[in-house]
């Protein structure tokens, strides 16, 4: 398995999400929740063959942790739709997965095949994992911001606020897990658990922008804007962390975390 | 129930005065920069920290003990107060994240060696006092359901105070082997060579390549591990390889695969190793470990649901 046979099987996984998202317009669940689950394991048997073949976790280029992103939207969305039964979720969740694929047919960044000593270690798969299903996760729960900031004409949001809350606080387990997963492993192949290095640091920065967030909903809970615009700003932060920092002068020329 | 009786208090005391302090740590420390200069954490080397910390643990008893005369020290064990320290750490983290960090110097004044800034150190001091006294507060209320909170803020507490003062004991220096030949000695930043009580004897060091792609010059390196024995002042020998991502512990040092002689590459006949001790490690890494365990109690338990008594403002 190749990135060559990558469409071969992405268009398959879209086409079933897309159709699982009409679905959910329709308020068909089972056939929704099947197709989008149907999709996934196409997906997912891609990402399966694509490790068999490359004798790695595919974990290391830009294109594969988009790879890995795109596979967790349509997950998270299909957990958000199956608890709270949003029928707009799914459409959401695959057009943004469509997107990380497109960049990925279109622009790949999957040319190294080869994985640095620094980079084999026990740690690296649960770091990156953990830390692309976070950001799927804050990814939707970002969308429901936007959603309840822009979208929603009631003024009453109790209910969607508590879900937003629920999703932060999943994406932060994860986020956190990522993190400290990260430490961990620095403190074994450096001997340092925190180096302040431009990705380390933005990361910090992503996890104190959510902390704040979750202190703010407590301190005024009645203030819903203010809590929303720092979702965004948070997940703005995240996008710096997750590919921003390769365009920042001051990150590139330091950071052994740009790839 | 309580919060209630605390945030009617707390009435006049809001997160705008949690802004006004924080404008005023950030103040006192562009003084304290001008003043004194960078901070110099080297000052803080055993037993500085440890004296240092006990004496913050007392204060912030003292300030638990005395909340009800105090209001500022009510205040400050609630969200109204770690808001605003949030924020203000937040900012100083992205100055940070901005700025090109320049640990030999140079740069931006101040934010390039923006560890070294007052008001960046003081910032995240300030924070560390909010945390240490909710810890406080909610360990003398004890319940079971109190633990996710536990966990969460006293694991950063340990983990971030702790790697704060802890640094300046961390030793970490760089032993160049020989092939057949016994090292003992081992040279610091500032190429001191200290004696570090073990030996090390290499036997072989082991560099293996990816093969070479069309278009490169160089082949990407594999694998760098060193075959060595180390022996101990009580007449141990321990054999062992030890590798990137794989270091070995023997004693107070954990020894890693640091360099080797690029030049030569495969055929390198040296092995640079480094050893690092890290007298505050188990406190650090309880916080971390006391954070995942919180971190995953957050999934468990998930966000208060709206409604319920503590969630009202």
């Amino acid at each position: 398995m190749t990135w060559d046979l990558f469409a071969w099987f992405a268009i398959p996984a879209v086409s079933l999400w897309a159709a699982g998202a009409f679905f959910a317009w329709k308020d068909r669940r089972t056939l929704a929740a099947g197709l989008t689950i149907l999709g996934l394991l196409v997906y997912a048997a891609f990402i399966t063959g694509l490790w068999l073949s490359l004798e790695r976790p595919p974990l290391r280029t830009q294109g594969e942790t988009r790879l890995w992103y795109s596979f967790f939207l349509p997950l998270s969305g299909i957990v958000v739709y199956s608890r709270w039964r949003y029928k707009w979720i799914l459409s959401f969740t695959t057009f943004l997965a469509l997107v990380f694929i497109c960049v990925n047919l279109f622009k790949p960044e999957i040319h190294n095949k080869t994985l640095m000593p620094a980079l084999m270690s026990p740690w690296f798969a649960p770091h990156v994992i953990v830390y692309m299903l976070s950001y799927a996760i804050l990814g939707a729960a970002t969308l429901m911001a936007i959603y309840l900031l822009f979208f929603r004409r009631e003024k009453r949001v109790g209910e969607e606020m508590a879900m937003t809350d629920n999703l932060v606080y999943v994406g932060m387990t994860f986020l956190t897990f990522g993190m400290l997963f990260g430490s961990l492993w620095a403190k074994e192949v450096w001997g340092t658990y925190w180096g302040w290095d431009p990705k380390e640091t933005w990361a910090a920065i992503t996890w104190l922008s959510y902390l704040l967030y979750m202190h703010f909903r407590r301190v005024r809970p009645q203030g819903h804007r203010t809590a929303l615009w720092l979702l965004i700003f948070a997940y703005l932060c995240l996008q710096m962390c997750w590919w921003g920092i390769n365009y920042l002068q001051s990150a590139r020329a330091t950071s052994i975390h740009v790839y | 129930m309580k919060e209630m009786e605390h945030s009617k208090r707390n009435r006049n005391w809001d997160m705008k005065e949690g802004f006004l302090i924080g404008g005023g740590i950030l103040l006192a420390g562009i003084l304290l920069q001008l003043l004194a200069g960078p901070v110099r954490w080297e000052v803080l080397a055993f037993p500085v920290n440890l004296i240092l910390l006990l004496v913050f643990l007392a204060a912030l008893i003292v300030m638990y003990a005395l909340r009800r005369k105090v209001r500022l020290f009510e205040w400050m064990m609630h969200l109204q107060a770690a808001v605003p320290a949030l924020c203000y750490a937040l900012g100083l983290t992205i100055i940070m994240g901005l700025v090109a960090q320049r640990e030999e110097g140079g740069g931006i004044p101040w934010l390039s060696q923006i560890l070294d800034f007052w008001p960046f150190v003081l910032s995240y001091s300030w924070m560390m006092v909010i945390v240490g006294l909710a810890t406080i507060n909610h360990l003398l209320r004890f319940r079971l359901r109190e633990i996710p909170f536990l966990l969460n803020h006293l694991g950063l507490f340990m983990a971030l105070v702790c790697g704060a003062i802890g640094a300046p004991d961390t030793q970490r220096l760089h032993m160049t082997t020989r092939e057949g030949e016994t090292e003992s000695r081992a040279e610091d930043e500032n190429g001191v060579l200290h004696d570090v009580g073990l030996s090390i004897g290499l036997h072989d060091f082991i560099m293996e390549e990816f093969p070479l792609q069309e278009g490169q010059r160089r082949a990407t390196p594999k694998r760098f591990a060193s075959d060595v024995t180390v022996y101990t002042k009580n007449g141990e020998s321990i054999d062992a390889v030890i590798e990137v991502n794989k270091p070995l512990k023997v004693g107070r040092w954990k020894i890693y695969q640091y360099d080797y002689d690029e030049e030569k590459g495969t055929e390198s006949r040296i092995s640079v190793l480094e050893l690092v001790s890290d007298p505050w490690l188990p406190f650090i890494l309880t916080g971390i470990y006391m954070m995942l365990a919180g971190a995953l109690c957050l999934f468990f338990f998930m966000a208060p649901r709206p409604g319920k008594k503590e969630d009202k403002p």
